[in-house]
């Protein structure tokens, strides 16, 4: 990870058209924003032309970069908006579920939900959570993803959704309640073990 | 507050974002709540193992960064020429209207005389009927000028009239000369001096 100064030297070097400044500068980035729209969208190769994409976009909009929130807050929010947009689209032409349906079965959290009774105990708890998040409502799923597992405070999440943090939290709290329902039965064979 | 309020708070904490006073009275309440203290022993547990999923990492994160890089070239050299291209657009009015200012001028240097020229038939024109017009606003003042002015206007008529007279009756003088002329001319041979025969 690079500290602000320099983030913000690269960003000024980068908005004067140096290609090699900007990517410095999401070389850090690249494999988080990677992450969190593999999370959303459930299939790599989308997934990589996103990022691509998402990078893109941040290098074209980089004079409109305010500098008020740090550069990686600044390009989860256009990860977002990406994969939602993404989404929308895939929604429109195929339906939601088709879309769900056509994720690879070599994918190995559902790969594993297909064969529940061949994986150990621990294998069938993490089939299952992969499941219960994939299962969570968009809204709840993004302010749960944003903070768990890209580590933003509730506070950056929020500004990368154009929220308030008391909604953040109220939702990741509804989140987890929700995964909470969905492993019961997980949970219960886990703490019988 | 009560126990889902305190959940809550749970899920907080579990996002490091809860206030000490707030995890002072979560503390308090979780000794003497075993709802609540499952409900955060279950969080914990989903937490944990949330954190220990596998990664997806990027297979080709090179080969990402080499299309990227190549893709953000293109951009750069587009950008370029669009603002080459945004420079000569901006500067188009400008250029548009020096062309315009130029035709003007190569109008008038070259279309000048003909257009003095009308110019010229028209101030004649007008200037005629300028002095028509002041002439018949200086006979309008002036009675006793009106009155000279339109004598002489008759007197003119007359005498073109007379001069046709003139002309008329010197014609039918000479066509009389003529006709006396002809009489003149004609000399009739008296009886006895005609050619005889020979007697």
């Amino acid at each position: 990870m690079i500290d602000r100064e320099q983030e913000l030297g690269l960003i000024d070097r980068a908005r004067k058209g140096e290609v090699e400044a900007f990517m410095a500068l999401i070389k850090a980035y690249q494999a988080p924003i990677f992450r969190l729209i593999y999370r959303l969208t459930r299939n790599r190769e989308d997934a990589a032309d996103l990022t691509q994409e998402t990078m893109l976009k941040a290098y074209s909009g980089l004079k409109s970069f305010k500098g008020r929130s740090s550069f990686y807050t600044w390009l989860h929010r256009i990860a977002v908006n990406e994969s939602l947009n993404f989404l929308n689209k895939m929604n429109r032409e195929k339906g939601k579920m088709e879309y769900l349906d056509e994720i690879k079965p070599t994918d190995p959290g559902l790969a594993a939900i297909a064969s529940p009774e061949e994986s150990s105990l621990q294998e069938e708890f993490r089939a299952g959570l992969e499941r219960a998040l994939a299962e969570l409502p968009l809204n709840y799923k993004l302010a749960f993803f944003l903070v768990v597992f890209q580590g933003l405070s509730q506070a950056e999440a929020a500004a990368v959704l154009g929220c308030s943090e008391g909604t953040v939290s109220w939702k990741i709290h509804e989140a987890r309640k929700m995964i909470r329902e969905r492993m019961k039965p997980y949970l219960n064979r886990t703490g019988e073990a | 507050m009560r126990c889902k309020d305190y959940q809550k708070l749970i899920s907080d904490r579990l996002d490091g974002c809860l206030s000490p006073v707030y995890r002072e009275r979560l503390e308090a309440h979780l000794k003497t709540c075993p709802v609540c203290g499952q409900y955060e022993k279950e969080l914990k547990t989903i937490d944990r193992e949330i954190r220990n999923l596998p990664v997806e990492e990027l297979e080709n994160l090179a080969g990402l960064e080499s299309g990227l890089r190549e893709r953000l070239s293109r951009v750069e050299t587009e950008n370029g020429i669009k603002q080459r291209g945004g420079r000569f657009i901006k500067w188009t009015p400008a250029w548009a209207s020096g062309l315009l200012l130029l035709m003007v001028a190569v109008y008038f240097v070259f279309f000048r005389p003909a257009a003095v020229e009308q110019n010229q038939d028209l101030a004649t024109l007008m200037s005629f009927e300028d002095s028509y017009l002041t002439l018949t606003q200086t006979l309008n003042n002036d009675e006793s000028l009106k009155e000279k002015y339109n004598e002489e206007i008759l007197n003119s008529i007359f005498e073109e009239v007379e001069d046709l007279s003139v002309e008329k009756e010197g014609g039918d003088k000479y066509y009389n000369e003529q006709i006396i002329n002809n009489n003149n001319d004609i000399t009739l041979l008296p009886e006895n001096m005609g050619f005889s025969e020979g007697k």
